[in-house]
C-alpha cells in the first residue's frame, strides 16, 4: 500500500474502525515508513488531547429556565389540542390532594385527641362512667372554649385585623407567634385544672385593634363540662360576632394546632416581604416550603429588572426571623 | 425496572405532556448536549438558548419519536440542528467569543481531568489542548462538527451517522478529511 492510500486510512486505524487484515497492514507500513508514522504519532496525539476537553457543567439557571418554557409550551399544546388538558398528572394531582385534606383531618383529629389526654383522670373516669354523656351539647365546654380563644387569635392573624392583608410588621409576628405558644401552654394549664372547673384570666391582648378582645380572652367556667370533640357544641354568646366568623371560628377549633395556623401566616407575611422586595423585576416564585429548621425556602427565578437589565438567573431566598436572606452562587446576600 | 423500561416508561408520560417525566427522561443527556452546544456556540447563553429550544421542540414533537431508536441520539440530532440553524440565522453576527471567556471577558479557569504526571506536563497538556480547540476555528462547520461529535464528545461512528443523517462511509472520510485538515492548520500554526 502507498502513503497516500495508508493517509486515507489513519484515522478509522486510531478509531480501530479497519478490519483486521486492513489493521496489519497498516502497522506493518507505519513501521517501515517514517513519515507515516510522524504523521500518526501527530494525529493520535491530537486526538488524545481533544478527549480531555473540559466538560463544562449545566448553569443551575437552565433549569429554572427550562422549567418555565417547558408550562409555557405546555400550555400552547393544551390550546393546540395536542395533548388532553386533564393528563395523567392532573388526575394524580386531584387524587393526591384529596388524600392530603384527608390526612390533615387524620392529624386533626389525633392531635385533638392528645389534648384530651393531658386531661385529669377524674374527667377520663366521669366520661368513661356516663356521668357526662348527653352533654356534648353543653354551651360552652372547656377546649371548645379554648380552641375558639385559639381560633379567634388566628383568625384575626389572618384578617389581620384592622391592618392591611399581608402586611404585618415583623415584630409583629414575632409576637404572633409567641402569643400563639402562650395559648398552647394556657390550654395545657387550664385543661389540667381540678374538677373540670377552668377559670383564667383573659391574656393581655397584645394584638392592636384585633375586634376580639375581652370576650376572646375569657374562658368560662363549666361545671363538669366534658370537652365536645366534635366542636359541634360551640355557642357564641358574643352576639357581635357575625355568622361567618362564627362558622370559620368553629371550623379553625376542627383544624390542626395553632402551629398550621403560624405557618399560614409567616407564609403571607415572608411572600409579602417578597413581592415588596422584588416590586422592580420580573420574576416567578417557582417553588415555597417551609422547612424543619422553621425557615421559608422561595425558589426564584428572576427574568429582568425594570431597569431592562436581563437577569435570567435563579436565587433561593430565606425568610427566617422576620427578614429575608437571599443566597446566590453559594452566597449569603441581604435583600 | 431495567433503564430501558424506565426510559419507556418516562417517554410515555412526557407523551401525555408530563412536564416531570420529561425533564427525568432528558436529564442523562442534558450536559453531553449542554457541552455540544457550547462547542458549536462558543459561550454558555447561546449554548443555553439552544439547549432549550431544542428541549422545548423536542417535548412538542415527542409523539413523532419512534421508541425502536435511542432517544439520546435523537436529542442530540436535534441539539445540533439547532445550533446549526442559529449559527446560520447568526452568521452576519460576530461570533468570536472563546468558550473560555465571560460576558465579563475575564478568564474562566476550566480545569481539565486527568492529571496525571507532573504539574508541568499538566499544564503542558491543557495550554496544547486550548491550543487545539481554538485551531477548530479554521475549520469547515462540517469538519468542526465531526471533530466535536467524535473526538470531543466520543460518539460512536454509527452515533454520527444518525445524529447527522449520513451514512457511516461518509462519516469515516468526512473524520478522516476533518483530522488531516486539522493537524495542517496546527503545523501552520508553529
Amino acid at each position: 500500500m502507498k502513503c497516500n492510500e495508508i493517509r486515507e486510512l489513519l484515522s478509522p486505524y486510531i478509531d480501530e474502525a479497519l478490519d483486521e487484515s486492513e489493521m496489519r497492514e497498516v502497522e506493518a507500513h507505519l513501521s517501515a515508513c517514517g513519515d507515516c508514522r510522524n504523521e500518526y504519532n501527530e494525529i493520535k496525539e491530537m486526538v488524545d488531547l481533544l478527549g480531555q476537553a473540559p466538560m463544562v457543567p449545566v448553569p443551575d439557571e437552565f433549569r429554572f429556565r427550562l422549567r418555565k418554557g417547558l408550562n409555557e409550551e405546555k400550555q400552547a399544546m393544551i390550546k393546540d389540542g395536542i395533548i388532553e388538558k386533564r393528563s395523567i398528572r392532573s388526575r394524580w394531582r386531584i387524587i393526591t390532594s384529596v388524600a392530603a385534606v384527608f390526612a390533615v383531618g387524620v392529624i386533626s383529629f389525633g392531635l385533638y385527641h392528645d389534648i384530651i389526654g393531658v386531661l385529669p383522670d377524674q374527667l377520663n373516669d366521669k366520661a368513661q362512667s356516663g356521668e357526662v354523656r348527653g352533654e356534648s351539647a353543653a354551651p360552652r365546654t372547656a377546649d371548645t372554649e379554648l380552641y375558639s380563644q385559639d381560633a379567634g387569635v388566628n383568625y384575626d392573624m389572618l384578617t389581620g385585623g384592622n391592618m392591611a392583608p399581608g402586611r404585618v410588621s415583623e415584630a409583629q409576628v414575632e409576637d404572633r407567634q409567641e402569643e400563639a405558644e402562650r395559648m398552647e401552654d394556657a390550654a395545657r394549664v387550664m385543661l389540667g385544672a381540678p374538677d373540670g372547673e377552668l377559670k383564667m384570666a383573659a391574656p393581655p391582648n397584645q394584638f392592636p385593634n384585633s375586634g376580639a378582645e375581652g370576650e376572646e380572652a375569657s374562658v368560662q367556667a363549666v361545671e363538669g363540662g366534658v370537652p365536645d370533640q366534635t366542636a359541634e357544641g360551640v355557642s357564641r354568646q358574643d352576639d357581635a360576632n357575625t355568622d361567618d366568623e362564627a362558622s370559620f371560628r368553629k371550623e379553625a377549633s376542627r383544624s390542626t394546632s395553632s402551629g398550621v395556623e403560624r405557618e399560614m401566616t409567616s407564609e403571607e407575611y415572608y411572600t409579602s416581604l417578597l413581592e415588596e422586595k422584588l416590586k422592580d423585576f420580573d420574576y416567578q416564585i417557582l417553588s415555597k416550603e417551609y422547612t424543619q429548621d422553621g425557615e421559608w425556602r422561595f425558589q426564584v427565578f428572576i427574568f429582568y429588572g425594570k431597569d431592562g437589565y436581563t437577569y435570567n438567573e435563579g436565587i433561593t431566598i430565606i425568610g427566617k426571623g422576620g427578614k429575608l436572606e437571599a443566597i446566590h452562587s453559594g452566597k449569603v446576600m441581604g435583600l | 425496572m431495567t433503564f430501558d423500561q424506565k426510559e419507556k416508561q418516562l417517554i410515555h408520560k412526557a407523551k401525555m405532556g408530563d412536564e416531570q417525566s420529561f425533564e427525568s427522561l432528558i436529564l442523562g443527556c442534558q450536559n453531553k448536549a449542554f457541552n455540544i452546544a457550547l462547542r458549536y456556540l462558543k459561550n454558555e447563553e447561546d449554548a443555553m438558548d439552544a439547549l432549550q429550544e431544542s428541549f422545548i421542540k423536542i417535548f412538542r414533537h415527542l409523539k413523532t419519536f419512534k421508541e425502536d431508536s435511542r432517544f439520546d441520539t435523537w436529542v442530540y440530532r436535534i441539539v445540533v440542528n439547532t445550533c446549526n440553524d442559529m449559527l446560520r440565522k447568526n452568521s452576519n453576527q460576530k461570533i468570536t467569543d472563546s468558550i473560555f471567556k465571560t460576558e465579563d471577558e475575564k478568564e474562566t479557569v476550566i480545569e481539565i481531568p486527568d492529571p496525571s504526571g507532573s504539574p508541568e506536563e499538566v499544564f503542558d497538556r491543557k495550554s496544547k489542548t486550548e491550543h487545539i480547540i481554538s485551531c477548530l476555528e479554521k475549520l469547515s462547520l462540517e469538519q468542526k462538527e465531526i471533530i466535536i461529535l467524535r473526538d470531543i464528545h466520543g460518539f460512536s461512528y454509527e452515533e454520527i451517522s444518525e445524529i447527522l443523517n449520513c451514512s457511516i462511509g461518509t462519516v469515516k472520510s468526512r473524520i478522516n478529511r476533518s483530522r488531516l485538515r486539522l493537524r495542517e492548520i496546527l503545523l501552520e500554526q508553529k
